[in-house]
């Protein structure tokens, strides 16, 4: 019983300590302030652009949106090569 | 065999303890390696505290800077969690600009795994680099995903010490040191 109770208590306390969606959102906007001078909103559009792509503030970003259960944007679609390159390749 | 625990932090702290050794003992004696929480799932991003902070290297070519960080995820197995990478980035910068971009980076995401869809290499590697002759037959390494295996971050950091001079903090037990970390990941977290 004593076992089950711990094991209770500390499934609680893992949610307990985690961070809200609202904290998560927080630290994106913080985030997005800071390192971007824009808002949470721009920050992802840039995101998802790809204008941030091989960036850290690009990992920062994509970690809180995992946190939030979010798809992760694309990162870096694939490459159009040229005519000629597709053709060597 | 993969780490299980009976709390999602029975998974990730035995994960965060290794990575942080890891780095202390090879190439970054101060790094804070921290694990935050989604309140609401089992979802989980490790990384450098504080956040977008960078491990200064004095390598070969002068001042480096490694970015490191990785989404978890504790499935449920049962009665029991099962940690999960679900990505990792690790990244050399030439200076700590959280704009700037890297100029090597090797990367896995595992939302690349439906095979209906077409998706680039889940594990693969970018660099900041044009390759080829001629106008026309550039290829952008920083957009191409060049395929790679599971890279570990030993790996990463066996490169940094041979391949760029970085001097490891353990002196010249860092093959060991590497040894060991390699095979605590492959038998306690894999």
């Amino acid at each position: 019983m004593s076992t089950l109770l711990s094991w209770l208590r500390s499934l609680l306390a893992d949610h307990r300590t985690g961070l809200s969606d609202a904290e998560v959102h927080a630290q994106l906007a913080d985030l997005a302030r800071e390192h971007l001078g824009v808002g949470e909103a721009e920050a992802l559009r840039m995101l998802r652009s790809g204008e941030l792509d091989g960036t850290a503030i690009e990992v920062e970003l994509r970690s809180r949106l995992f946190l939030l259960g979010e798809p992760s944007p694309r990162s870096t679609p694939p490459s159009k090569a040229p005519p000629e390159a597709r053709a060597a390749l | 065999m993969p780490l299980k625990g009976r709390t999602a932090k029975d998974c990730y702290e035995p994960f965060r303890t290794h990575v942080a050794k890891l780095l202390a003992r090879t190439i970054a004696p101060n790094a804070v390696v921290r694990v935050t929480e989604s309140g609401v799932r089992d979802r989980y991003m490790l990384g450098l505290a504080p956040p977008g902070s960078m491990l200064p290297l004095d390598s070969n070519h002068g001042p480096l800077h490694l970015h490191i960080a990785q989404t978890l995820e504790a499935e449920r197995d049962g009665k029991l969690y099962r940690l999960r990478t679900r990505a990792y980035w690790y990244r050399l910068h030439l200076a700590p600009d959280v704009k700037a971009r890297a100029l090597l980076r090797w990367e896995y995401d595992s939302d690349k795994t439906d095979v209906r869809q077409p998706h680039p290499p889940r594990n693969h590697m970018h660099a900041a680099a044009t390759i080829g002759s001629g106008q026309a037959n550039q290829l952008d390494l920083n957009r191409l995903h060049l395929p790679t295996g599971w890279v570990l971050l030993e790996s990463v950091i066996r490169f940094l010490i041979t391949d760029l001079g970085v001097a490891p903090v353990c002196g010249n037990e860092w093959p060991s040191v590497l040894a060991e970390g390699e095979r605590s990941f492959r038998q306690d977290f894999t």
